[in-house]
Parts: C-alpha cells; structure tokens; sequence
C-alpha cells in the first residue's frame, strides 16, 4: 500500500525533532481499510465475573508461507454460550500483500472462548501452527500448507483448564518447540461471588480468593506429541499462582532459554534453565518476583530485551492501575533490579492499567523502546474519578535509559482510548518497520501502522534453522553498527495473549549498515556475516549463512 | 482511632448534654468526658435504653463504642441518632467516623458530605472523608476534599498533607512536592510531611532534595519505621550499599514486620554477596507474604462461615506467627465462645504460650503438632523459631 505522505500526517510528526530527539515517526490505526472488521467478544460487557474482563488475543504468523505476516484473531464467548450458529468465531485473515487483510477459511473456525495464542513451527514441517488457550483447555491447529486441523488430542495436549498466554521455546534444546502454558484461574461460577468492592465501586471478585489454575510444561517429543512434565523439569509450583503471560529468554546468557511468568495479584516466577532439561524457580532470590518494596504486582504482560544495551535482557511486565509497570534490569549473576523509579516508567506507566507489551526499535534509533496496550477491567471504574475504563496506549521512547511516555505525540492512533488487551508486532508490509495489532475488548481490533522509521536504516533477519527449530526461535542476534553492539532474540512469545512474528529487527540509527552480525543459534552453532548494507532483510540459514531477500519458511 | 477526646466539649455543646436526669445516663456521660469510654458504656447503654427517643442518648453510646473499638456497634447506634436528629452536623461526623472504622466507605463519605453540608464551616468532615479515600485509594476524589478543606480552612497542616498524599497517588509529583512544601511552611517539624516530601523528592530523582527531607523526617519521627525504609531506598539509590543494609535494619528494629524493609534488606544482602543472610531474610519475607495471603484467605471464608472453628483456630495461628496478637486474642475468644474446650487442642496450648511471649517453649510444641510439609504450617513454625531466636515476641509495631 501506498502511504499517506508524512506531510499529511501533522498529528503523526510530533515525536520530537529529528535533530534533537531522533527520526520522526507516526502512527496510524489502519484497520478498518486493511479490512480487519471482526468485531470480538469476552462476555458480558458488564463484566460480573473475572472471565469477561481479560479480552481475546491476536496472533501474526506466516501461515501461507509468502513471507507477509497474516493475522489470526481468537475470538470469546459468555456464559451461558451463544445459539448454534450464533457464535462468535476466531478468524484468520490472510496479508494480500497491498495493505490488506482478507478473511480467509482456514479450519480454526471453531467456537469456544478462545484467548491467548502462540505460533510456531511445533511439528517442524515447515509452516507455522497455533496453539489458542481458551478458558476450558487448549487447541492445537496444525498448518498443512495454509489450512488447519485440529491436532489437541493426538499430540497430548487436550485438558481442561483456563490457559493465558502461551510459549513456544525450545525449553529442552533438543532442536523442537516445546509450550508452556500459564495457568489462571479455576474458574466455577456456582462459587465465584459478584460484586466484590473496588475503589467506591461494585467489580467482579477475584483473582484472590479464587483457586489459581497451574502453568503447564509440555515437551514436545519431535514425533508430533507433547508430553506434560511440568513437575518431572522443576517448571511447576506447589502452590500455583494466577499467570498471564509469559516469555522464554535466556536471561543468563547460558545459552539455555529461562521462563518468566507474570502472574496476576501474586509473585512473578522465574525459572532458571540448568541446561539439562530441567529448571529451578528463583524469582524470589533473583530480585525479580515483586515490586522494588516487595509488593506482589498484578503482572498481565511481559517481555524480555536489552533496554540498557548492556549485553543480557531485561524485564518488562505490565501491571494493574495505580501501580507502574515494571523494568527489571538485569545485574548479571542471575540478578535483577526494579529500576522503574530510576528510568521514568513508575511515573510514566502508574496510571493506566497494562497488558500487551513489547520492547521494540520503533523509531530505528539503535536502541530498544517500549510499547504497552491499556484498558482497565472495570467497566465500573468510569464512575470513579480519574479513572476510566478505556484507556490509550503508551509507547515509551528510550532517551539514553530514561524512558518517555510519546505515544500521544504519534499520531491520532495513540490518542484513541479503548479496551486494549493483547498486542502482536510485525512488519506487516515488509517495509522496514515494527506495526502493531492491538486486540480491544469487546471490539474491533486496531492495526497501528509505523510511519517514518522505515526510513531510517534496519535490518531484519528471518531465520531458518535446520538443526535448531525451524524458525530459530531463541537464536540470539547480536549486530554491530556504527560500533555499537545489539542484541536480540527471535521470538513470537511475550506480551499478552500474543504472537509475534519471530524477526529481529533492528534499527541502525545513523549508520548506513551493520559492521558484523553474529546469529547464535539454540543448538549452538554460530553464523556471522561482515559489512551487511542496510534496509534489507536477509534470510539467515544455520550453518549456511546469510542470504538477502526474506521470504517465508516455505520459499 | 482518630478521635480525641478534647472535641468533646464542641460536641456536647453541638447536641446538646442531656438534662433528663437519667442517673445512668449522667454517670456514663462523667465516666466518657473523664476517658474512660469502655466504662462508660454500660451505662449509657442503659440511659439509652430507658430513654429511646433521645438522639443524643445514642448520640453518647455511639461515640462510646466507637472510642471503644466497637465500630460496627457504634455505627448502628449512630445511625439510630442521625434518624433522631438529622441535621446535627456532629452525629454525621461521628457515623461517618464509625461507618470508616468499619470498613462501611460509601457510607462514610455519604456521612461525612452530610455533615459538611450541615456546617460548610467546619473543614472537619472533608479531612475525614479525604482520609477515606486515601485509604481506599481514590486519589482524585481524595485530593478534591483535601482541596475543599483547605479553601476552608487555609494553611491547616492535615489538609495540606492529605493533600500531597492524594497528588502522590495519583503520581502527580509536582502537585504533591507543593502541598507538602507548604504543609511544611505551616509546621516546619510536620514529620509526616517531611516523609511525604522525601517520598515525592526520591520519585521525582531528585536525591539531594529527598536525603534532606529525609533526614529531617528521621529527625522528628526518631522511631518510624517508614522513614527508615526510605532512607534505605535512598541510599541504594546513592550506590551505598552498607548503608542500605543499615537503614533496613533499623526499619525492622522499629517494626519487626515491616513487609518493605524485609525485602529490601534480602536483596540489598544478596547484592552485597552475603548470600546465606540475605536469603534468610528473603524466606522469611516469602513466609510472611504466605501467612498473609493465608489470613486474607481464611477471613474471607471465615465471613462465610463464622461459626467454623477451624477457621478460627486457623487465624489464631496466623496472627500468632505474624505476631499481631491483638488479632491472635481476638479470634481466640471467638473460637472459645465455639469451642470452649479449646485448651485442651495442643495447638492452641502452645499459642497460649506465644500469646505470653513464651516463644522458645511454644516452638517444640508446635512443630510436633503441625503437619510437615503444608506451606503455612512451615511458615508459622519460621516466624516463630525467628522470635524464640530473637528472644522476644514482641507486638508487632502498627
């Protein structure tokens, strides 16, 4: 598609001063002309119980295999269920390639009260398949070249219980995706109250006071099944907690992917790969379970990046109303700190209440931002004063460390207030920059379009491993520019009820290509490249090396 | 209780001292004036009694009750006097005083707007209803009393301070920095206020400004534990480790069960390498946050079930450990009006024992009695092993 020029975008241009404060950039909600109308549903708009407030989530992922992103949008229910015929429908929509999403048949249609997504390769045929938590257990469609079959109960993952968020990571590091689930609620509406008090308000009661359902290991078997063994790897708690999301990164720097869960009104969890396909919890002792005072937070979003470019990932959960989102930056020697206070965001993030996040490059300035989708729970927050049910989303533009909430200075699509839950990030156009697919409760989705940075130089890697997984998932990227060193990890995990597309993507900032670029593949194996020009997308085969052009797992 | 007895004289004056020569009545009004309102209350109770339609009759027992620590109570017999007299200002004030202490918030504001529309004078009702809603954490509605209160009343420390509580919740620093600011033109020596300030000042980055209002607030507030957290906080935020670790031991010397200082310490040891202290302190606060949870638990299933005495022998236990023994003797003479047999449970022996600070002998008792393994019986026997270690059993700081 062709873009407005930024000319005529005067709303879109106020992210600073390209001279002070780096390239301009703006954002757009292009949904409603890329045609994705599918207006979802979470219950009843009141919200009396817990399960009507968390949302649906969203997913990009390359089902057709022609390099653009597609996008799948799970879809809910309410009690009670809706007539046959009558029920809202996940949805996949399929990228033309021209700025478009055209809705697609794909055999996910199936009714339920779908939420989280995850996406990867989980059968290593080649193409991306996805899992949907609902509130009544998982789906497991398999991609079989562009159209989907149920595959829960023959690959072993059939339960019941309400799953969040979802990661595909090969946890085990035997060259597949494993998944691990969080666990919410154990939700029985005979013994949920109603009308528990909030600030002067009547909400829904929980999640305390209500049985937390437990996070869940599987391990992919490489024959097509998965095998639970959460407790046989040390990944399960004795009591378990709410969980949200969750993300899969090395945050050790052992070249071994750890978990970190964000659990909802109760502690974090953190568990610390041993390399040896088992794990121990240990957010407590590692500073990163609660608040700088110890304050168990309502964690909902999550991710993991190199905020500070010191070489190991940082943390970045989003949390409930009048409490900040927290930044965990990592120590080294399995060791966190809250530096929310230190780096603006306890300020900048305390009011609204987040969900999807992610640290990206939105304006390409070589070092990585922050996004987060808001909205609160509460419809009933609305007659509280100074709170308000739909809420705008934030982006937070590293300046040097410190963090700045900019998002109401880039354009219309950050002043809109809405129900925002999950949020995915892709390159949708393949353009050279990071959009955003924002889901809103009880609504239609938003699709925010970068605007300015693809003209600032990048790079994108899209990875294919051959001994590792097949989209490299949990490679480490590490790039050289301008003799300032990046670090990112393939990924489609983190944030909300999400799935992104697993491409690093850098921004370069002034220089005009990467010196080096090193990909660390999870089976070990080390692929570099010297001099790449800038704008591009390479493929990057293991063990083969770098290729320009970026196209998908099929090609 | 916020609730001197020195407003007495404006109160009496505002309903109007009963002459009926109710002996009880007369006795239980000499007996509250005097501060003596647990003895007091018999007798009003009865001069209440013999004399239903005098509103101020209830007037009294409420504001006995509530003195008392009988919120509940009180609320209801303030009620009673409000329909009896519905435009004195002073019975508003007191039921939005009992309605707040009862956990009654809508009708505490409710209360206390009435009170204020009775007497738009008497900045009183909005610092309580601010209070209010500081406590429930509405920050705007927090703020907007507080500024009311001091468009009546300029320049009253409490209002001002309300006031930067409220712009800190709502993460207004600026607004916050100001009130307390002037709070602290009004009382140089306002030690919440300096707290505040030094709170604001260390969100804000501004450490210079936050170590002198910090210092300061040390100063006048010698034994808060809060204070001392901060300073830790500062320091850690300085790089001064030691000092850090100092300062968080101290917090917990001024209040044992500090959840803040607990944490903070942990991980301030653990940065410091002290790897074995810090992860003690780091179990034991993980232990507390499960006898907490635990409580928050059992209370809300215990509001279901009252009459269950193994949810109350489950609180005992809990408030025992955590050392709010307070709470401890309260749900030990509920669970003795459900169980009056209860000495003979061991368990309840050896909270006895604590409840006399006899923690030492209490420990051999409870570890042979509490199931292995569970997660809140671990924690219980933690917190109190750590008391028999300390020597004390001390009531935990409020």
């Amino acid at each position: 598609m062709r873009r407005a020029p930024l000319a005529a975008l005067p709303l879109a241009l106020g992210c600073g001063s390209r001279s002070s404060r780096g390239p301009e950039i703006g954002c757009l909600d292009v949904a409603a002309e890329a045609g994705l109308d599918l207006r979802t549903v979470c219950g009843d708009p009141d919200k009396p119980y817990i399960v009507d407030s968390l949302g649906t989530g969203a997913a990009f992922l390359d089902f057709d295999g022609d390099g653009l992103p597609d996008i799948f949008l799970s879809n809910g229910s309410r009690l009670g269920g809706y007539p046959r015929g009558e029920e809202p429908l996940p949805r996949f929509f399929r990228n033309a390639g021209n700025g478009s999403f055209v809705p697609v048949v794909t055999g996910v249609e199936r009714p339920g009260w779908w939420q989280g997504c995850a996406a990867g390769d989980l059968d290593g045929d080649g193409d991306p398949d996805l899992l949907a938590t609902s509130i009544d257990g998982p789906a497991l469609w398999r991609n079989g070249g562009g159209t989907f079959r149920d595959a829960t109960v023959p690959a072993g993952l059939s339960h019941h219980a309400w799953g969040a968020s979802a990661s595909p990571a090969d946890l085990d590091l035997d060259g597949d995706l494993d998944l691990y689930l969080a666990g919410y609620v154990r939700f029985d509406r005979a013994k949920t109250p109603r009308d528990c008090p909030w600030k002067g308000v009547k909400g829904f009661c929980g999640p305390m006071g209500l049985l937390a359902e437990a996070d869940r290991y599987f391990r992919n078997e490489g024959d097509g099944t998965f095998v639970e063994a959460s407790e046989a790897c040390g990944l399960g708690v004795r009591d378990p907690l709410y969980g949200l999301g969750v993300v899969a990164s090395d945050l050790d720097g052992d070249g071994a992917p750890d978990v970190y869960v964000a659990d909802d009104s109760t502690e974090n969890l953190l568990f610390w790969n041993r390399g040896d396909g088992r794990f121990e919890e240990g957010a407590l002792f590692a500073g990163a379970a609660y608040s700088r005072d110890g304050v168990p937070q309502s964690g909902m979003g999550v991710d993991a990046g190199d905020a500070d470019g010191d070489g190991d990932m940082d943390l970045f959960v989003t949390n409930f109303e009048s409490d900040h989102s927290t930044l965990y930056r990592n120590l080294g020697g399995r060791r966190f700190a809250d530096v929310s206070a230190e780096t603006g965001l306890e300020v900048a993030s305390y009011l609204p209440l987040g969900w999807g996040t992610r640290f990206l490059d939105f304006d390409h300035d070589g070092d990585l931002d922050l996004f987060e989708a808001n909205g609160h729970v509460y419809p009933q927050v609305d007659a509280v004063p100074g709170l308000s049910y739909r809420q705008r989303n934030h982006l937070y533009r590293n300046e040097g460390g410190r963090f700045e909430e900019v998002g109401g200075a880039c354009g219309p699509a950050f002043g809109v207030k809405e129900g925002n839950r999950a949020a995915a990030f892709a390159d949708m156009e393949g353009d050279g920059d990071v959009d955003v697919l924002v889901t809103r409760i009880d609504g239609r989705p938003a699709l925010l379009r970068n605007d300015g940075a693809s003209s600032v130089p990048w790079i994108r890697l899209r990875l294919f491993g051959t001994r590792s997984n097949r989209e490299g998932i949990g490679a480490l990227c590490v790039l050289q520019a301008g003799g300032r060193l990046q670090r990112l990890e393939a990924r489609s995990d983190g944030s909300f009820f999400a799935a992104s597309e697993p491409v690093p993507h850098f921004g370069l900032g002034s220089a005009a290509g990467a010196e080096w670029v090193e990909v660390r593949w999870p089976s070990g194996r080390r692929d570099r490249a010297d001099g790449l020009a800038a704008f591009r997308t390479y493929r990057v085969v293991e063990g083969a090396g770098f290729f320009p052009g970026g196209l998908g797992l099929r090609n | 209780m916020r609730f001197p007895l020195a407003g007495m004289a404006f109160l009496l004056l505002q309903v109007g001292r009963p002459s009926t020569g109710n002996p009880d009545l007369e006795r239980g009004l000499a007996l509250l004036e005097s501060g003596k309102a647990a003895e007091a209350i018999p007798h009003l109770r009865k001069g209440a009694a013999d004399l239903p339609a005098l509103p101020a009759a209830s007037f009294y027992l409420g504001k006995a009750l509530l003195l008392a620590g009988d919120p509940r109570e009180a609320k209801e017999t303030l009620s009673r006097a409000a329909g009896g007299a519905p435009l004195v200002p002073a019975v508003r004030l007191a039921l939005g005083q009992a309605a707040a202490a009862s956990g009654e918030f809508d009708e505490a504001e409710h209360a206390f707007k009435k009170a204020f529309e009775l007497r738009s004078s008497d900045p009183a009702p909005l610092l309580e209803w601010g209070e209010v809603e500081l406590r429930r954490a509405v920050f705007a509605e927090a703020r907007d009393a507080f500024s009311r209160a001091e468009t009546v009343a300029p320049g009253q420390p409490r209002a001002l301070r309300g006031l930067g509580e409220a712009s800190l919740g709502l993460m207004d620093l600026g607004a916050a920095e100001g009130a307390f600011r002037r709070a602290l033109e009004a009382r140089p020596d306002d030690g919440a206020a300096l707290l505040g300030l030094g709170k604001t000042l260390l969100r804000r980055g501004d450490l210079e400004g936050a170590a002198v209002a910090l210092f300061d607030a040390e100063e006048n507030l010698p034994r808060d534990a809060e204070v001392a957290y901060q300073l830790g906080h500062l320091a850690a935020r300085e790089g001064r480790r030691r000092e850090a670790i100092g300062w968080h031991r101290v917090a917990l010397q001024r209040d044992p069960a500090h959840p803040g200082a607990l944490y903070a310490l942990g991980q301030a040891l653990l940065e410091a390498g002290e790897i074995e202290e810090g992860r003690g302190a780091l179990g034991l606060f993980r232990g507390r946050k499960v006898l907490y949870d635990s409580v928050y638990t059992i209370s809300l299933l215990a509001a279901d079930a009252p009459a269950d005495p193994e949810l109350r022998e489950s609180l005992v236990l809990c408030s025992v450990a955590l050392g709010d023994l307070s709470r401890a003797r309260r749900e030990l003479e509920a669970l003795g009006r459900l169980r009056p047999a209860w000495r003979e449970d061991p368990r309840l022996d050896a909270v006895a024992l604590c409840l006399e600070g006899r923690f030492e002998e209490a420990l051999p008792r409870l570890k042979s009695v509490l199931p292995e393994g569970g997660t809140t019986g671990r924690a219980i026997l933690e917190e109190v092993a750590a008391r028999a270690a300390a020597g004390k059993g001390g009531e935990r700081g409020r």
